[in-house]
């Protein structure tokens, strides 16, 4: 009898089967009318304008494996059915940063919705653009010398492929349509037949199987085997979510400090906050550097801590404390509509494809500058002063990795400045500071500009002096004669002191640099500990008080005559902790062990004078 | 029935009041919603088109099954050739509604997802009958010997568009052809923006002389289409190794080559070229995996093995022999 009842419940289904097709326009019964091509997936390793099938995507990441000495493929697991889960390890494999500090990694996962096509092409876009780029002397190359990049371009392939073995087909209801190019899951119990209605709900959504928070949430996640968020039998049940988490350890968890989990669509940021509010002040900063990419067309959207779905970028959110996001590619919520469709429901997860190159670049483009936010803080790391007529070099002061978490300050060259001379002052960064589009330097969406340099020499002789150099007359340069390893790293001043300036009368003299990165981030004020990212915030990174915190400040710590006296005037106490994550174990880069250090080094190369000299 | 009657009719009136659009959007679980779904699945809806207004104040029980009974009858509509007076003004009225039903969205907590807005879908509706309407408009234009290509890119908009698609799917073959020619004579100069023109022709009637043509013009998506369909069928391998040619194309004509064509000569002295071809060599050399012809993948193999060692020609033998890193 139930075996009757069975057979009769899957006569039933099967007479409910019923397929749709999208298409351009309407010419039959069934179909759903996009108002642009049905974009259909094509073989070919080249970028297309378009989509590619997950074979020649699958290629494309070999070749580019093949061809270049900064990319590693690995293998991070296997799908339900058994293909190999690759992930992509973009880096020049030193462990530390050109600045000497400890290099930090990023996991990027594409492709853990099967439907969600922009995924794959986005994050390959992403790896074909550090390709291209490798030797731009700019934001790939820094990238890549000071950041280790751990990418997955397709999580859930098997999911992708079902999507792509049915480019213009769906089941279920034109409203809401499942399987086919809809297919959200990965195949767990699922064959490839859209047909067959009694499997072709199956499967698991990757990410609402993740802890924290797996199966807390009954309405945005489902112990239903057909729901379209499915969470599975436990956390972690998937293999695609285990390979995910592989990927994080091949990134070296120690050094996690950005995950990004590549979706579509809605144009949206979204990023689970946590209990440790510096890590959420970071993360908000993180994605305004994003979202400044594209002129601010992508949103914004915070969750609170404390609770959440079972998503990936939770999991990475609160086991690694790192900012995590859910990128939710274009288009925004209106779908198809943007692009001159017909507005049916769910075309926003079919971007035409003349959107497609663009979207690429665009993401590409938003992603390294949120790397860019966390590679490193900005750090003015030498400082060389020329006599303009004779390019004699008068002054040079660089700080130097002396230990894994502390710099030296190495000075040569010190010769007496004099009043009516023109000189070049050449400061150079760790980093590209500003944004250079089609070969000009240009400002950035409000976060730097180009005259956000203040460059003063300070000190003291019987009293507090300041000689303002005139910052707003020099530039970033391009010119890779001055620069020191990348565009924009190097800001270039001429400068003529005033008759009055006379160095030999003065007890304390030093350079007293306040600007910003690209992204509106402050110089660490204290080069002598080495920033690095430990708990969900930075460690050894001081403002202009020299007070850790993830703000920084003005540097003054170059000095052309050094009187001996401590950088900062006061230790100030350390602010209350904001939350309750514990101390930082590195006693190395903060507080008063390191500026010992910083002031033995000082000893070491300065002749100095021992009056003691109070900053304005 | 006259409960149904009365709540339709507070619809209509809600509706043509055009007040508080909130209360036109509704929101309902995806459980209520594939309830709906249901209820009307089997409906034929013939009735339906003929009245649409008369029908949904019959058959909609709430405002949400208004909504969703709507979007059916204008998927109906939508095959309409010849509209009635009666479809146009409920059309009308369809393309000023603000009726949206939504489902909410598992991704985000205060995001819904649209699953039928009747404005929309009215557009869409009027759009594909201003198609209609243009098909015969053109058709006379062509009879009449009055056909301009360069007003129709001008024109340049979506409906043309769609009428061109509705023409040509309705043209004789002999017919496709002549117009093929007038293409390939006075259309081609005008057509500037895009491929899609030349892809809807080479779609009806597969002429070498527009494969020719779309291969040397810039490529665009209707270009990996047209190629993708050449490919498809399987024949035409002159035209892939033509289209191979183009630079943008390359890859995507030489997978076909490889996988499907490599036993024939002209496409093995075309690999042989395309491995020593600077830009063709590495997108080739990346793909010779592929070479679906066992003979010539195993002659490759051995003609690189006895060439001097180099980089280049180690990578070619890792790739015919399947050792990539």
């Amino acid at each position: 009898m139930r075996c009757l009842a069975l057979c009769l419940l899957l006569v039933t289904k099967v007479a409910f089967a019923q397929i749709f097709t999208y298409t351009e326009l309407v010419r039959s019964e069934n179909q759903i009318p996009l108002g642009y091509p049905v974009p259909i997936p094509v073989d070919s390793l080249l970028p297309i304008d378009g989509y590619r099938t997950y074979e020649s995507l699958d290629m494309r990441h070999q070749q580019l494996t093949d061809l270049s000495s900064f990319i590693q493929r690995e293998q991070i697991g296997q799908t339900i059915e058994g293909r190999p889960i690759w992930s992509y390890r973009l880096s020049n494999f030193n462990e530390r940063t050109v600045s000497g500090a400890n290099k930090g990694s990023a996991v990027i996962n594409g492709g853990i919705h099967a439907r969600e096509w922009q995924s794959p092409e986005a994050v390959t876009g992403f790896i074909e653009t550090f390709f291209d780029q490798q030797d731009d002397q700019y934001i790939s190359q820094y990238l890549l010398e000071n950041m280790d990049l751990v990418i997955i371009p397709v999580l859930n392939i098997d999911g992708f492929i079902q999507t792509q073995r049915f480019p213009d087909q769906v089941t279920e209801s034109e409203a809401i349509p499942r399987d086919g190019r809809m297919r959200r899951k990965n195949m767990r119990e699922v064959d490839q037949d859209i047909l067959t209605v009694a499997d072709n709900l199956f499967g698991v959504d990757l990410n609402r199987n993740n802890n924290p928070f797996f199966g807390t949430n009954d309405q945005r996640s489902s112990p239903d085997q057909s729901s379209i968020v499915h969470r599975g039998a436990v956390a972690s049940s998937e293999p695609e979510t285990q390979a995910l988490q592989q990927a994080a350890i091949d990134a070296g968890q120690e050094r996690l400090r950005f995950y990004m989990d590549t979706h579509s669509f809605t144009q949206i940021y979204f990023t689970p906050q946590t209990a440790n509010i510096r890590r959420n002040d970071i993360t908000s900063r993180v994605a305004t550097s994003m979202r400044a990419a594209n002129n601010f067309s992508y949103d914004f959207g915070p969750s609170p801590a404390g609770a959440g779905i079972g998503s990936t970028d939770e999991y990475f959110a609160n086991t690694f404390s790192v900012p995590s996001f859910t990128l939710e590619v274009e288009p925004g919520q209106s779908g198809g509509l943007q692009y001159g469709g017909f507005g049916v429901s769910h075309d926003g997860f079919v971007l035409p494809e003349s959107e497609v190159a663009r979207m690429r670049s665009e993401t590409s483009d938003a992603t390294m500058l949120g790397l860019y936010t966390l590679a490193e803080l900005p750090l003015l790391e030498q400082a060389t002063v020329r006599a303009v007529d004779s390019q004699d070099i008068l002054f040079s002061g660089r700080w130097v990795g002396d230990s894994e978490t502390t710099r030296l300050l190495e000075v040569s060259n010190n010769q007496p400045l004099q009043s009516g001379v023109e000189y070049q002052l050449l400061l150079q960064f760790n980093k590209p500071m500003r944004r250079v589009v089609d070969g000009e330097v240009v400002s950035f969406a409000g976060l730097s500009d180009l005259t956000d340099l203040e460059v003063l020499l300070i000190g003291r002789t019987t009293e507090s002096v300041e000689w303002d150099l005139q910052g707003v007359n020099g530039d970033w340069t391009l010119d890779s004669n001055l620069f020191e390893r990348y565009q924009t790293d190097t800001f270039v001043l001429t400068f003529t002191l005033p008759n009055e300036f006379d160095f030999e009368a003065h007890e304390l003299l030093a350079l007293s640099v306040d600007t910003v990165d690209m992204v509106g981030q402050s110089l660490d004020a204290n080069p002598a500990t080495m920033s690095d990212w430990q708990g969900g915030s930075w460690q050894g990174h001081e403002n202009s008080q020299g007070i850790e915190d993830d703000n920084g400040g003005i540097d003054r710590s170059i000095r052309l005559v050094n009187d001996g006296s401590e950088l900062f005037a006061s230790a100030a106490p350390p602010p209350p902790p904001e939350t309750p994550i514990p101390p930082p174990s590195n006693t190395g880069s903060s507080g008063g062990g390191s500026l010992g250090l910083w002031v033995l080094g000082l000893l070491c190369v300065f002749s100095t004078r021992s009056k003691a000299l109070t900053y304005r | 029935m006259q409960t149904l009657k009365v709540v339709g009719s507070l619809i209509i009136i809600v509706l043509a009041a055009g007040s508080n659009s909130a209360a036109l959007a509704k929101t309902i679980s995806a459980e209520q919603f594939a309830h709906i779904q249901t209820q009307y699945r089997e409906l034929s809806l013939v009735d339906a088109i003929n009245d649409p207004a008369a029908y949904i104040d019959r058959n909609s029980e709430t405002s949400e099954s208004y909504i969703y009974l709507s979007s059916l009858i204008l998927n109906k509509l939508v095959l309409i050739k010849e509209p009635t007076q009666i479809q146009r003004e409920w059309l009308q009225e369809q393309a000023l509604s603000q009726l949206t039903l939504s489902v909410p969205s598992f991704e985000h907590t205060n995001h819904n997802i649209v699953v039928t807005q009747i404005a929309h879908m009215a557009s869409m509706v009027e759009m594909h009958w201003q198609a209609y309407d243009m098909v015969n408009a053109f058709k006379q234009r062509w009879e009449l010997g009055i056909w301009s290509w360069s007003q129709y890119f001008r024109e340049g908009d979506k409906v043309p568009q769609m009428a061109m698609a509705f023409w040509l799917d309705e043209m004789s073959d002999s017919g496709a052809q002549l117009f093929v020619d007038s293409y390939l004579n006075e259309g081609l100069k005008y057509d500037v923006d895009s491929n899609r023109q030349l892809s809807l022709l080479i779609n009806k009637t597969q002429s070498p002389a527009l494969y020719k043509a779309l291969w040397q013009r810039k490529s665009d998506p209707y270009s990996h289409r047209a190629l993708r369909s050449l490919i498809e069928q399987g024949e035409h391998v002159d035209q892939i190794i033509n289209a191979a040619q183009n630079t943008s194309l390359s890859s995507q004509a030489m997978f076909s080559l490889m996988k499907s064509h490599s036993d024939r000569l002209e496409v093995q002295a075309f690999v042989r070229d395309a491995i020593e071809n600077k830009s063709l060599s590495s997108m080739t050399v990346a793909t010779l995996g592929l070479l679906n012809d066992g003979r010539f993948k195993s002659e490759l193999l051995t003609y690189y093995q006895q060439q001097p060692s180099t980089d280049f020609t180690r990578q070619v033998v890792k790739q015919l022999a399947g050792e990539s890193k």
